[in-house]
């Protein structure tokens, strides 16, 4: 089964989709469903990208650190623990900043209503040129210091040694073609960028097992003046094949 | 090229070889993904041996950082006749490396290696390393 958000204004609201077998990949070695959080990149192309004040997962943060105060403070209070109200009126205080801090960050700034992508030839060919046609619609008015697509591929390797997991990433190809710099982008936009990758011969297709894989990405980053950098990333397939 | 043997016969497994230049390292088998991988298994009886069943696997093995695994991609088995003492014959399959990958690869944390691995019963399995590499699209 899959679990995803709604399409609608409800972030927190989740819904039952319909089960999925696992990718082909991954189903050759681990047959049977999967739960998966996150859409897959492979067909669902359509995101929305959003910014983050502090980066999400501080946002998260001080949210739970929030809605934690808030019930000690509960527990605290209806227990009659503290001496005072002082101490639980103080943690309530502070729990209600909290979570109202990380909870505007946590909704964050959308930048793009849509941002769809299209690979060009699709499965890629190691040796091949690389078309990418990015289309955006811009939800509100923004300065950009640099929008910037990355292509690339990492080893991942996972340990499972005595019930523990230890997971090594490392990079091993990147490239970056820059979309452009210092725009101002107005609301509502449309946007349309063509870019090309040249992927080199030398280096291994997707490949995915048990405990290891190689993972090819692209990553769209748009860079705010004076916010963490906004990323999404999809996967992409590259055949075993080197291009003529 | 590789042998193995146990006291009813002796096998020798041959791959063909890429050309090399002379004074260069040992080379390694080399296939493609999709390919044919034609193996040669010369089998030559010591004192005799009945018929037998054996198999020819095609499979290789992630390691390197995670957990070791190895994957069958492609088996085959061999009906082996019965052999009086010192006859001697050649057996000839094609296993197909698939085309999905993936190929040979050596990286930091990944590492794959193929090998065709030739197992009789009640004998040890005798290994022999390949190289796969991507396929050449053809113009």
């Amino acid at each position: 089964m899959r679990l995803g958000p709604f399409q609608g204004r409800t972030p927190w609201a989740f819904m039952i989709i319909l089960p999925e077998p696992a990718k082909a990949s991954q189903a050759r070695n681990a047959p049977g469903w999967k739960w998966r959080v996150r859409a897959p990149a492979g067909r669902d192309k359509t995101v929305r990208v959003r910014a983050y004040p502090r980066g999400k997962a501080a946002s998260l943060r001080l949210l739970t650190a929030g809605v934690g105060c808030l019930a000690v403070a509960g527990i605290a209070a209806a227990s009659g623990a503290a001496r005072s109200w002082a101490v639980p009126a103080g943690l309530a205080v502070a729990g209600l900043a909290s979570g109202a801090v990380g909870l505007a960050g946590a909704r964050g700034r959308l930048l793009f209503s849509s941002v769809s992508i299209r690979f060009e030839p699709e499965p890629l060919e190691l040796g091949g040129s690389a078309s990418i046609r990015l289309e955006c619609e811009s939800a509100g008015g923004f300065l950009a210091d640099r929008l910037s697509l990355h292509l690339r591929c990492h080893e991942r390797a996972c340990l499972r040694d005595q019930g523990r997991e230890h997971v090594f990433v490392k990079k091993v190809f990147e490239k970056t073609v820059v979309l452009g710099e210092r725009l101002r982008v107005e609301p509502g936009a449309q946007l349309c960028y063509p870019a090309q990758f040249r992927l080199p011969a030398d280096r291994a297709p997707t490949f995915a097992a048990a405990n290891c894989s190689l993972e090819w990405s692209v990553n769209f980053e748009v860079q705010l003046p004076g916010w963490p950098a906004a990323t999404r990333d999809w996967a992409v397939e590259v055949a075993p094949v080197i291009a003529a | 090229m590789s042998e193995g043997s146990d006291s009813g016969f002796d096998v020798l497994l041959e791959l063909p070889l890429p050309q090399q230049a002379p004074g260069a390292p040992e080379p390694v088998p080399t296939f493609e993904t999709g390919g044919a991988i034609p193996c040669r298994l010369s089998i030559r009886s010591g004192s005799g041996c009945s018929q037998s069943r054996c198999i020819l696997r095609l499979q290789y093995r992630c390691h390197g950082s995670g957990t070791p695994e190895t994957v069958v991609a492609g088996s085959c088995e061999l009906a082996l006749p019965a052999l009086g003492a010192g006859e001697h014959q050649v057996v000839t399959v094609e296993l197909a490396a698939p085309a999905a990958g993936p190929p040979s690869y050596c990286g930091e944390h990944v590492k794959i290696d193929w090998s065709v691995v030739f197992q009789a019963p009640g004998r040890r399995p005798c290994e022999t390393p390949i190289h796969v590499r991507p396929a050449r699209r053809r113009p």
